[in-house]
């Protein structure tokens, strides 16, 4: 019995940390979820599914629902197209370009979120620098509207999130044999063949682990919408921000927060699950 | 015409001449092996023919042909990598088939030669496997098969049997060499094993520091090496210097540390000259009827041979004798050493 017990000490203190940080908050944020609040009494505990209720029936949230998820999959699948080459490329650079292109690609993972999603703000404003640009250049009479499009959420997010992208597919491509693309050409393929048939389904699940991380952050991403979205392009996240501070409808957002977390949840297990499914046969 | 050669070929990197005005011609239907110690040029003449790597002066031409800058995918030639480089994704008939794939075979005919192919490497049963679920020997196999399928003109093998223990690997030698005269494919062995090079090729070329040091047949180069690197490099060579104190006819008398021995060869009286003999070529007589007595230091029974280290005037000597079932000389005992005058050999002069 003894020799069970130092691993439960050991992890002790994290466990700790947590259940106080992690878990108590969500419990809380979920009971909260089934209260209800008016103007007038303000969050009262009768509970219920009135929360949940409203959200599935209403319209304006299926349409935010169906925005965050859009834009999930879009960024996703740009920065499995842009990061996938771009972790090959890096692979095959000598060690110097690659410290360096390298530190380009983490670059964004180093300055915080505000400060970034500002500085797209700076450049894509209608009175930034890209529109200055281009009526000096007299390209354009007026300014394009470039802010609080669903563009520029999805461009602002692909720059943060394809660092994830290129990581977990280097960290696929490192295992590749580099013999396995000359053993092709060998066999009458060209370098498009090769590339197609041979280096992408071995990096598959890179990409697809990378999908995971760049899906669920962008599915959760607060700061992003919101600085470049503003209050007529909302996201869930951003919805449940506004519920919890300018509606003061805690109990409200609260119910969209946990709707967000099981809707990932469930995006994520499945996927996770079909990936380890169609792999385990060829790889380790 | 040969079909296969390589005039003059050097490779550079850097500063550094990976392979130095490397020449060979290799016939149609031979087996040749590259053989040579770790970092000698090999891999890289081989990446050199199979369009990898480029010469950087020399010519490669295949069936007269100019090949030295033609791309991979079009040269026509099986290779087996030493890391087998099977494509992990695709099972085994899908490896194998791949090359037929590439060369727009049928549906049918293509499952008909991988099926063939797999018979031939006896892997049909494996055939709906990834690679991931077989041995060492049974991939190796399959990356045979993928490199034989496609009816190459040319088979390279580079270091294909280095990763497997050393009984799989004498079955195989003996596999691969039966599959490559059956198909009966030029086929280039890259191996650091002198038994498997002997083994295996009609001629073997050994490499040294970028050059070739010596082609031939195995038996030949073996008796003959020539220089005192492929002598070593092929057998262990009992070596002694000495100075020629006299010649007559093809015969010199060579002055070892005072013993006179007799050598088949020409050599200027008064010359430097280092003379060498295989230790099988040895025989032990009774003590005071052989060249020299010699005193037994150890005895190594190896199971079909005896393994001697004597001691004597010439320094350490290294006699194996076959196993012939009844006891030998032991440790300490004084014997005779003797051996045939043409055993022994003259290395460089000076
Ligand atoms: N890409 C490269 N860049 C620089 N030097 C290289 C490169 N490839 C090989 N070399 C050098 O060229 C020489 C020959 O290498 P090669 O791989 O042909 O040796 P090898 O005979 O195949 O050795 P081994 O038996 O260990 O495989 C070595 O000294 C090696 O360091
Ligand atoms: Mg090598």
């Amino acid at each position: 019995m003894k020799r069970y017990l130092p691993p439960y000490l050991l992890s002790g203190p994290a466990v700790i940390i947590f259940v106080i940080m992690l878990a108590v908050p969500m419990i809380m944020t979920f009971m909260l979820s089934f209260k209800s609040f008016s103007f007038y009494t303000g969050i009262t505990p009768d509970y219920g599914w009135h929360n949940y209720l409203e959200v599935v029936t209403d319209s304006y949230f299926h349409e935010i629902f169906f925005r965050t998820y859009a834009i999930s999959i879009g960024v996703t699948l740009l920065c499995a197209l842009i990061g996938a080459p771009e972790a090959y490329i890096l692979n095959r650079m000598t060690k110097a370009w690659r410290s360096m292109c390298l530190l380009a690609i983490l670059g964004p993972l180093l300055i915080s979120v505000i400060v970034r999603t500002l500085g797209w703000a700076l450049l894509i404003g209608n009175n930034g620098v890209i529109n200055d640009a281009l009526l000096l250049l007299g390209v354009i009479d007026e300014p394009l509207r470039m802010m609080y499009t669903t563009q520029a959420i999805v461009v602002a997010l692909v720059h943060v999130l394809v660092p994830f992208m290129v990581l977990s597919v280097w960290t696929t491509l490192q295992k590749l044999d580099p013999q396995v693309e000359n053993a092709s050409m060998s066999l009458g393929a060209s370098h498009f063949t090769t590339m197609y048939r041979v280096v992408l389904p071995q990096i598959m699940p890179g990409i697809l682990a990378g999908s995971l991380i760049v899906f669920a952050l962008t599915a959760s991403a607060f700061a992003t919408p919101s600085i470049l979205g503003g209050r007529a392009l909302k996201v869930v996240a951003t919805t449940a921000y506004d519920e919890y501070l300018n509606t003061l409808n805690w109990p409200l957002g609260a119910a969209i927060a946990t709707i967000l977390l099981i809707a990932n949840i469930v995006v994520v297990m499945s996927y996770n699950k079909y990936v380890e499914h169609k792999y385990a046969a060829v790889f380790d | 015409m040969s079909f296969l050669s390589l005039k003059n070929v050097s490779k550079q990197y850097g500063d550094s001449l990976a392979v130095q005005d490397f020449n060979l011609n290799v016939e149609k239907g031979e087996f040749i092996s590259l053989l040579g110690p770790s970092g000698c040029g090999k891999t890289t003449t081989l990446n050199m023919i199979a369009g990898f790597e480029e010469p950087t002066t020399g010519t490669i031409e295949i069936s007269g042909k100019d090949m030295t800058y033609a791309a991979p995918n079009t040269r026509d030639i099986g290779i087996v990598f030493q890391s087998y480089a099977l494509f992990p994704h695709m099972t085994v008939a899908e490896n194998v088939g791949f090359g037929l794939e590439m060369r727009r075979v049928g549906k049918e005919e293509r499952r008909q030669r991988v099926l063939e192919t797999l018979e031939l490497v006896r892997l049909t049963q494996f055939a709906d496997r990834f690679p991931k679920a077989l041995s060492g020997g049974q991939r190796q196999r399959v990356a045979l098969a993928r490199a034989i399928v496609i009816k190459p003109q040319l088979l390279l093998l580079d270091e294909p049997l280095s990763a497997l223990d050393a009984k799989i690997r004498e079955r195989m030698q003996i596999e691969l060499r039966n599959i490559q005269h059956e198909v009966g494919v030029t086929t280039i062995l890259v191996t650091h094993d002198q038994a498997e090079a002997m083994a295996m090729s009609d001629r073997i070329a050994v490499m040294n520091f970028g050059r070739m040091a010596r082609l031939g047949a195995p038996f030949e180069i073996y008796e003959q090496p020539g220089d005192l690197f492929t002598s070593n490099f092929l057998g262990s060579t009992n070596m002694f210097d000495g100075e020629v104190s006299e010649q007559a006819g093809d015969v010199v008398m060579v002055n070892c540390s005072g013993v006179e021995l007799s050598v088949q060869g020409n050599a200027a009286k008064g010359s430097k000259i280092t003379v060498g003999v295989r230790p099988e070529k040895i025989a032990l007589v009774e003590a005071g009827l052989g060249l020299i007595d010699a005193k037994i230091k150890t005895r190594i029974f190896m199971g079909t041979r005896w393994a001697y280290q004597l001691e004597s005037s010439l320094g350490t000597l290294d006699v194996t004798l076959q196993n012939a079932g009844h006891e030998v000389a032991g440790e300490g005992v004084i014997v005779g050493v003797t051996w045939p005058r043409h055993a022994i050999r003259i290395f460089a002069e000076g």
